[in-house]
């Protein structure tokens, strides 16, 4: 008998253990460690936040479903890692915490770390819903955002100008595409809303230019030419009246502006009658200990709270990154039952090149490891550990970024007629200049499209994957 | 193994123009100081930004050639999602 437990039940844990679970034997136990009640298809929370969805139809109650497919479920936070026990026994286990206080030891033989990120608002002064800003991370704070905006719209048919101010608010936050999804949501909402013409909105991101990303940008073949991106998401925002403020650093959220730093060291101001910034993240802060009771986090994790896997974090400027640097099998090389997942695996290093403003400030988006990536991450890893549990001598699969392709697509407004959404494929993801010199990427599949077809697509995702998550007949048969 | 240097290799974003967006086509600040206004880049500022033409327009919502476009999209999807694995 083999326990496999798995930290976090969001896109990546939830995966893994759905497919852990599938293709282990019942003597075999999978149990899931989350604080969170529900699971929440988190690219739907924009269309929460602008008002168009409620949050039961982005969440669902995690027990039932668990229950009903044999998963254990701890409903508690995550920790500690013990991974070789203590003084007593030499059983690996995890210290996890209910929200009560209630601590208690859960023993594995594979560990799954996929606890995503913590939302570190506190990087920047008066940022988050507690502070100054708004936020759709979560469905609560896309309730709260959607609030707001209701205010908002009820001040503008009373005849008053709205500065909504969207984006990032840290030099370092990663995400870029769901804000900018919020942007042009909320820029079709307030049209619709009939209030458009009392609106000003503002985009303001830590891309080096606008369509980066977090991930380089991307080139498209188009009318005959080469294309970035960056000329689809101008040619977007000037279409509605959106303007942007590029290679930005929110240093301070205060309640009607924003002081934020650019690229050239300049120090500058933005007001704003809403604000909905973007955190940066962070691992969640798990420790680990020796039997000994010796802290050896940082044997397991990087400085920023992301576990280590087998990628090569060596400091290497950004012209002798290669593809080998990023991770295959998601395995701690410190321990070989402990492996990571989606956002809390440590990447080695960004895929934008990042930059320095003149004072120091580091403004460069870190590497976007969510949606299709984060779920094929998950469910590689939980094949490798079904393998090693059956006998192999170390993981079987892998999914490295660099030899993986995604497929994403971006709401850029919501009706079933005029709503429209940017399609895009990538691959791949992380760009590889020794195969494809030129661009970094395979231009026959990486491509990109606005049109009421990708709003379809994101509405068919939106029930095809929150189907899969409930794990109904046939789940495994719809791609990750 | 490093990526060995290549010309066409971008030292900078592939996509990047050089110098950070200012908001009006002023010069940007000197280094460290604090300007008034934001480095806010418009329509208005940004007259060269592409735009789509009437017929791309109103291809995006045309319901008969985005059913089309249904169809060829996700078969690129489903490209990417059959691509190589280990």
């Amino acid at each position: 008998m083999s326990r496999v437990v798995i930290l976090g039940a969001g896109i990546s844990g939830h995966t893994a253990a759905a497919f852990a679970r599938k293709w282990l034997g019942p003597e075999d136990t999978v149990t899931v460690v989350s604080p969170n009640e529900t699971y929440n298809w988190i690219p739907s929370n924009i269309w929460v936040g602008v008002g168009l969805m409620k949050p039961s139809q982005v969440t669902f109650p995690l027990a039932p479903v668990y229950e009903r497919h044999g998963i254990e479920f701890r409903q508690a936070s995550a920790r500690e890692i013990h991974p070789e026990g203590n003084a007593d026994h030499s059983v690996p286990y995890v210290v996890i915490e209910t929200a009560a206080g209630a601590r208690e030891q859960v023993p594995y033989d594979f560990l799954i770390n996929a606890t995503g990120p913590r939302l570190r608002f506190d990087k920047t002064e008066g940022l988050g819903p507690e502070g100054n800003s708004l936020s759709v991370c979560t469905p609560e704070h896309a309730v709260q955002a959607s609030t707001a905006l209701d205010e908002a719209v009820g001040r503008m048919r009373r005849g008053e100008r709205q500065r909504f101010l969207v984006g990032v608010g840290h030099g370092t936050c990663t995400c870029e595409g769901a804000a900018f999804e919020y942007a042009v949501n909320l820029e079709f909402e307030l049209r619709a809303r009939k209030v458009r013409d009392k609106a000003e909105i503002t985009w303001i991101t830590n891309e080096y230019e606008l369509g980066d990303f977090g991930m380089g940008g991307m080139h498209l073949r188009r009318g005959g030419y080469v294309v970035p991106s960056n000329m689809f998401t101008e040619s977007l925002f000037a279409e509605r009246g959106i303007d942007w403020i590029t290679r930005a650093h929110v240093s301070k959220v205060d309640k009607d502006r924003v002081c934020y730093e650019t690229l050239d060291g300049a120090q500058r101001e933005q007001e704003f009658d809403f604000a909905m910034l973007l955190p940066p993240f962070s691992g969640v802060g798990l420790r680990a200990y020796a039997p000994d009771g010796a802290d050896i986090t940082d044997r397991l994790f990087l400085a920023n709270d992301f576990m280590r896997v087998d990628a090569d974090y060596a400091a290497k400027p950004p012209g002798q990154w290669a593809p080998g640097d990023w991770p295959r099998t998601y395995q701690s090389p410190a321990y070989g039952s402990i492996f990571a997942a989606g956002i809390a695996f440590a990447p080695p290093h960004a895929i934008s090149i990042p930059h320095t403003s003149p004072n120091g400030t580091l403004i460069a988006p870190a590497p976007p490891r969510t949606g299709m990536p984060s779920a094929e991450i998950g469910k590689t890893v939980a094949r490798s550990v079904v393998d090693m549990i059956r006998g192999a001598q170390g993981p079987t699969h892998s999914a490295s970024m660099a030899e993986m392709g995604a497929a994403c697509v971006a709401s850029a407004g919501a009706h079933l007629l005029t709503g429209t959404a940017a399609s895009m494929t990538v691959y791949p993801i992380v760009p590889d200049f020794a195969r494809y010199p030129q661009y970094g990427r395979d231009l026959n599949q990486t491509f990109g499209e606005i049109g009421l077809a990708g709003h379809w697509i994101k509405i068919l995702l939106h029930h095809m994957f929150l189907y899969k998550a409930r794990l109904r007949p046939g789940w495994a048969l719809i791609p990750e | 193994m490093a990526i060995p240097d290549s010309p066409a290799r971008p030292t900078q974003p592939a996509q990047a123009t050089g110098s950070p967006a200012t908001a009006d086509g002023a010069p940007s600040p000197p280094t460290g100081t604090t300007a008034t206004g934001a480095a806010k880049v418009t329509a208005e500022t940004a007259p060269y930004v592409t735009r789509p033409t009437r017929s791309t327009i109103f291809l995006r919502t045309f319901v008969p050639w985005q059913l089309w476009r249904f169809v060829r999209i996700n078969a690129k999807m489903i490209r990417i999602i059959r691509g190589p694995r280990s």
